[in-house]
């Protein structure tokens, strides 16, 4: 970590980027010192970096201490900044940041997944063994345009309704109103959600459960694919991009995708309600459309009486 | 889900809980043996405890349909709110079940 330091109107300014040694205008115990023997207005940590890890989280909420024990204010900016947040620090750092996305992560349960997806955090990652590598592009880039994501693994998303659970963050945020149009988010998500774990981490092909011998069929192969790590590992991931009066919503699988226009007239040319989850998306959505070769699935949700505040 | 299978009168009502969705476990196939092995004639399914369904759990509602009217009771869905009143409308439900508010 390259550690720099300056003055700017009264204010000690630290300016963290990564490294992987501790560098910089002199060890972080002489800007410390420096702080505390001068009369500075305040400390600005400024954290020029993508991501920041467990390191650079510790010398954030040091500095802070710092400060509030000399009684002085501390400021925090970032550049696109992820700020991933266990439970003990997103309680204790909890605060509105300039260009930084707080989000939670560690083990999931349904309260940890919609406090990370409620202010002041934006986001929910279980980190996998490929730690924060694991997480899609697009996650991040919806916590950069003041969205927010979710990123579990399947079995976690198998575990809990991560769909009621995101759209009930959706709701309290104010993103989407309540009443008939905006209740069909969270059917619309259901379905998308279903459909990453079953057909795309899963790979259980459609048409099995048309009676319950095939219903029986289907939960154990269902078990079967959960109790293999690989499969139950992969991730499913829900990020939202905020328009002007609507909010567009990509659910993310990491299978072998599928023919997204195929599918959509098969499904709405059936009579039965095997696999007709698409179709209804479509008719509850404004427009629906597939990514990546059926791996992402975003819903486009109108809501003309939400005029959503975008974030710059 | 969670379900509750309470006597009414020559039929039996079930109270269902919580989310119907691809998740489901064994609980619905055990509550439909349940209800086939009681022989009612009627059935009531009370959806008002279910606070979300996909259209797997939909499905599963066909699949106890059909086993239901099979061994010749009737089957009624009753009591659907929100989400699940809404999947319902969107599916068009009602030209298949026999749906009460």
């Amino acid at each position: 970590m390259r550690i720099e330091s300056m003055e700017r109107d009264g204010w000690l300014v630290l300016s963290l980027r990564h490294g992987h040694e501790v560098t910089g205008t002199g060890a972080l115990s002489d800007v410390m010192s420096l702080f505390v023997t001068r009369p500075f207005l305040g400390l600005h940590v400024d954290l020029a970096t993508e991501w920041v890890d467990p390191v650079t989280l510790c010398l954030v909420q040091a500095t802070r201490d710092m400060a509030c024990q000399l009684g002085r204010r501390f400021q925090l900016s970032g550049r696109d900044t992820i700020l991933p947040l266990d439970d003990i620090a997103a309680d204790d750092l909890a605060a509105d940041w300039a260009g930084i996305a707080p989000v939670r992560v560690g083990a999931p349960d349904r309260d940890r997944i919609l406090a990370g997806l409620l202010q002041p955090c934006r986001g929910f990652f279980e980190l996998g063994e490929d730690g924060q590598a694991g997480i899609g592009a697009r996650c991040l880039d919806a916590l950069r345009h003041g969205g927010i994501a979710v990123s579990v693994s399947t079995a976690t998303a198998f575990e809990l309704d991560l769909a009621q659970t995101f759209d009930g963050a959706i709701l309290q945020r104010g993103w989407r109103d309540d009443g008939e149009i905006g209740g069909l988010t969270s059917l619309c998500l259901a379905e998308a959600v279903g459909n990453a774990v079953v057909h795309g981490n899963l790979g259980i092909v459609g048409g099995m459960r048309s009676n319950r011998e095939g219903f029986i069929r289907f939960q154990r192969l269902m078990a079967e694919r959960l109790a293999d790590p690989a499969l139950a590992s992969r991730r499913v991931e829900i990020s939202l991009h905020r328009r002007t009066d609507s909010v567009e919503v990509a659910v993310a699988d990491h299978g072998d995708g599928f023919d997204f226009d195929a599918k959509l007239a098969r499904d709405e040319n059936t009579g039965n309600m095997q696999g007709r989850g698409l179709s209804l998306i479509r008719k509850a959505a404004r427009r629906v459309w597939a990514e990546e070769g059926g791996r992402v699935i975003v819903m486009d949700f109108h809501f003309p009486n939400q005029q959503l505040e975008i974030a710059g | 889900m969670n379900y509750r299978v309470v006597a009414n009168g020559g039929g039996v009502e079930v109270f269902l809980e919580g989310v119907l969705n691809f998740a489901a476990n064994d609980d619905f196939q055990a509550m439909l043996e349940q209800v086939l092995t009681r022989r009612s004639q009627q059935v009531v399914l009370n959806l008002g405890g279910l606070t979300n369904i996909d259209s797997v759990g939909l499905g599963l509602l066909y699949i106890a349909q059909e086993d239901i009217e099979g061994s010749g009771a009737t089957l009624m869905l009753k009591g659907a709110r929100d989400n699940v009143a809404r999947l319902l409308d969107l599916t068009e439900a009602d030209k298949t079940f026999r749906i009460a508010p």
